[in-house]
C-alpha cells in the first residue's frame, strides 16, 4: 500500500537507449533535409506536449466533479506533467530557429515568391498578430501560465501526503486551483494550437480547429494515461485494480473516440459545405493531393475502431482489448498530428528513419520524464487523499 | 392470483433479505423500488437484452435509413445543389438523426413489450407508499412460511398476502 514506484534500471536503459537513439537520428536528419527535420521535430513536440497539459486537465477534471474512483491513479497524471518543461525548451528551440522553415507567415517572399502581397495579402492583415516578437513572447505566456497552474496542483498534492490531518484542506484548494487551471488552459491552448498548428498553413483558417485541439488533447492523453495504468498494474503497483476500475477507464476512450470522431467530421463537412476556396484548399491538398488513405484512416482509427472494441460490456472491462483500443486511438492521433504539418512543408507523404528515429526518441524522453518524476514521490498511492478508500474498493454491480 | 409481500423502509436490509432468499431457495417474483437499486440486477441474476436489441436496431436503422436516403436523394430525384455529388456527406447528420430516433422509439416499445406495459394498465398492486419511500418484495403464495421468517428476521416493516390484478 505505502509502496514507492521504482524506477528500474531496464527501464531506465530502455528510456535512455530510446533518448540516443532520437538524438542521433534528429541530429542526422538535421544535416540530411532540414525541412523534414523541423517538421518532424514540431510534430512530435506538439504531440508529446498535449499529452502533458492533457494529462493535467484529466487530473482537474476529477477533482472538479469529485470522482472518487480515480483517486489511486492520480500519480499518472500528476507524473505525465513533469514533460512540460521538456516541451518548453524544444518549443523555443524551434520557434526561434525554425520558425523560418515551418511558418510561411515568418518569411512570405521565400515560400510565396516575390509578388507574394497579391498572392497572400491576407498575411498584411494578420500581420500585427502573426510577426516573430508576438509569436515568442505568446510561447512564454503560455508556458509560464501552464507551469504555474500545474505546480500549484503539484505542491498541493506534494504536502498532501506529507501532512494527513490537513488533507481535506489540500483537497478543498486543489479543487479550487483545478478550475483555475482548466480556465487557463481552455484560454491559453486555443491561441497556443493556433500559433504553432494552424499557422503552418498561415491563408488558412477554421475557429474549430482549437476546440478539437483541446478535445484531442484530453482524450489522447487519458490513452495514455490508461497505458501507464496498466503497465503499472502488470509490474504489480495497483493491485487493488478490478474490472469496474477498467471499465470506467474505458469510458475515457469511448467518450473521446466518439467527441473526437465529432469534431473531426463537423470541421470537415462545414469547410465542405461551405465550399469557400481558401478554406477547401487545406482538405483538398490533404485529401486529394498528399494521401486519402492516410487522411480518412484518421477516423477509421479514432473512431470506428475504439467505438466498435469497446461497444461491448465485456471486452470493455478486459484490460488488454482496452490497452489495444488505446493504441489505436493514439495511432490516429499520431496520424492526424502528421496530416497537420507534413503537407504544407513536405508536398507528398514521407514517413522514413527521421520520423521513426525521432517518435522513439520522444517516447523514450517522455518515458523518462514521468518515470523519473514517479519515482521521486514517496508513495505510488495518493495515501492521504480523501477519496483513496473509495477507490480501492470500487465497484460497478453488472 | 395470490402473493406473498414483505416491506422494508431500507435498502440495505432489503438487500440482506435478498442475500437471505438466494441461501434458502425461496423465489423472488418481484422487487418494487422507489430508486434503482444496482445490486438486485446482480443478486437476482437479471439480465436483459435490451442493450444488445438496442444495437441491433442501430444497425439496422443505419442500413434503412441509408436505403431511404440513396432512393429519394439519388435515384429517384436528384437535385443539382450547386454542383454537389447527390451522394454527398451531408448524409452522415441525418443518418446520425434518424438512427437515434428509431432506436429511441424501437428500444421504448421493446420494453413495453417486454413488461407487457400499455396505456391504461392497472398496477399489478398496490401497497401505500411503495413509490415513496417503502421497499417491497413479492414471492409466490407457497414459499409463505420460509419466507415469513426471513422478513422478520431481515428486520421488514410489514408483510401481508395481497391478490394480484391479472
Amino acid at each position: 500500500m505505502e509502496r514507492q514506484f521504482v524506477f528500474t534500471k531496464k527501464l531506465k536503459t530502455i528510456s535512455l537507449a530510446l533518448i540516443i537513439i532520437g538524438l542521433l537520428a534528429g541530429v542526422a536528419a538535421f544535416f540530411t533535409d532540414k525541412e523534414r527535420a523541423w517538421s518532424s521535430l514540431l510534430m512530435h513536440n506538439y504531440f508529446f506536449l498535449s499529452l502533458a497539459l492533457g494529462a493535467a486537465f484529466w487530473m482537474s477534471i476529477q477533482y472538479i466533479t469529485e470522482a472518487g474512483w480515480s483517486a489511486a491513479f492520480k500519480r499518472v497524471p500528476e507524473s505525465m506533467t513533469n514533460y512540460l518543461l521538456y516541451g518548453f525548451v524544444f518549443m523555443l528551440i524551434i520557434v526561434t530557429l525554425g520558425v523560418k522553415v515551418l511558418y510561411p507567415w515568418s518569411d512570405p517572399v521565400k515560400h510565396f515568391g516575390e509578388e507574394y502581397k497579391f498572392i497572400a495579402h491576407h498575411l498584411h492583415y494578420k500581420a500585427p498578430y502573426l510577426n516573430l516578437t508576438f509569436f515568442i513572447v505568446r510561447l512564454f505566456v503560455y508556458f509560464i501560465v501552464w507551469y504555474l497552474t500545474i505546480k500549484v496542483l503539484l505542491n498541493l498534492s506534494k504536502k498532501e501526503d506529507n501532512d494527513k490531518d490537513n488533507a481535506l484542506v489540500y483537497f478543498n484548494k486543489s479543487r479550487y486551483y483545478s478550475r483555475v487551471y482548466i480556465f487557463s488552459f481552455a484560454l491559453t491552448f486555443i491561441f497556443a494550437s493556433m500559433d504553432w498548428m494552424m499557422t503552418v498553413a498561415p491563408l488558412w483558417y477554421s475557429t474549430i480547429f482549437p476546440v478539437k485541439e483541446i478535445i484531442s488533447a484530453f482524450v489522447h492523453s487519458a490513452a495514455v494515461i490508461i497505458l501507464i495504468i496498466i503497465y503499472l498494474y502488470r509490474q504489480g503497483y495497483f493491485p487493488f485494480i478490478n474490472p469496474s476500475h477498467w471499465h470506467d477507464l474505458s469510458k475515457y476512450i469511448f467518450m473521446g473516440s466518439i467527441l473526437f470522431g465529432y469534431a473531426w467530421y463537423f470541421q470537415y463537412m462545414l469547410i465542405w459545405y461551405g465550399n469557400i476556396p481558401e478554406e477547401t484548399e487545406y482538405y483538398f491538398v490533404r485529401r486529394f493531393e498528399f494521401s486519402e488513405p492516410l487522411f480518412l484512416s484518421v477516423i477509421v482509427f479514432t473512431f470506428v475502431i475504439p467505438f466498435s472494441m469497446l461497444l461491448w460490456n465485456r471486452w470493455a472491462k478486459n484490460y488488454r482489448v482496452l490497452g489495444c483500443a488505446a493504441v489505436f486511438f493514439l495511432i490516429g492521433k499520431y496520424i492526424e498530428h502528421y496530416l497537420m504539418v507534413y503537407p504544407e512543408t513536405m508536398k507528398h507523404p514521407v514517413y522514413g528513419w527521421i520520423e521513426l528515429g525521432m517518435l522513439l526518441g520522444f517516447t523514450g524522453l517522455f518515458m523518462f520524464a514521468v518515470f523519473s518524476a514517479m519515482a521521486k514521490r514517496r508513495y505510488i498511492l495518493p495515501v492521504n487523499h480523501p477519496y483513496l478508500e473509495e477507490s480501492l474498493f470500487h465497484h460497478i454491480p453488472h | 392470483m395470490k402473493k406473498f409481500i414483505g416491506v422494508y423502509d431500507d435498502d440495505v436490509k432489503l438487500l440482506k433479505g435478498i442475500d437471505r432468499m438466494n441461501e434458502d431457495h425461496v423465489k423472488v417474483d418481484d422487487v418494487v423500488t422507489p430508486f434503482v437499486i444496482e445490486e438486485l440486477f446482480e443478486k437476482l441474476h437479471i439480465h436483459s437484452n435490451i442493450q444488445f436489441l438496442a444495437f441491433v436496431y442501430g444497425v439496422l436503422a443505419v442500413i434503412g435509413t441509408l436505403a431511404g436516403l440513396v432512393y429519394t436523394f439519388v435515384i429517384d430525384y436528384p437535385l443539382n445543389i450547386g454542383g454537389k455529388p447527390s451522394f454527398s456527406l451531408v448524409f452522415v447528420i441525418l443518418l446520425f438523426v434518424l438512427m437515434v430516433l428509431t432506436v429511441v422509439v424501437l428500444t421504448t416499445l421493446t420494453f413495453f413489450h417486454q413488461e407487457r406495459l400499455i396505456p391504461m394498465k392497472k398496477l399489478p398492486f398496490e401497497y401505500p407508499g411503495m413509490h415513496v419511500d417503502k421497499f417491497v418484495v413479492v414471492v409466490p403464495d407457497d414459499a409463505k412460511d420460509k419466507a415469513e421468517s426471513i422478513f422478520r428476521e431481515t428486520g421488514a416493516i410489514d408483510m401481508k398476502e395481497i391478490e394480484m390484478n391479472a
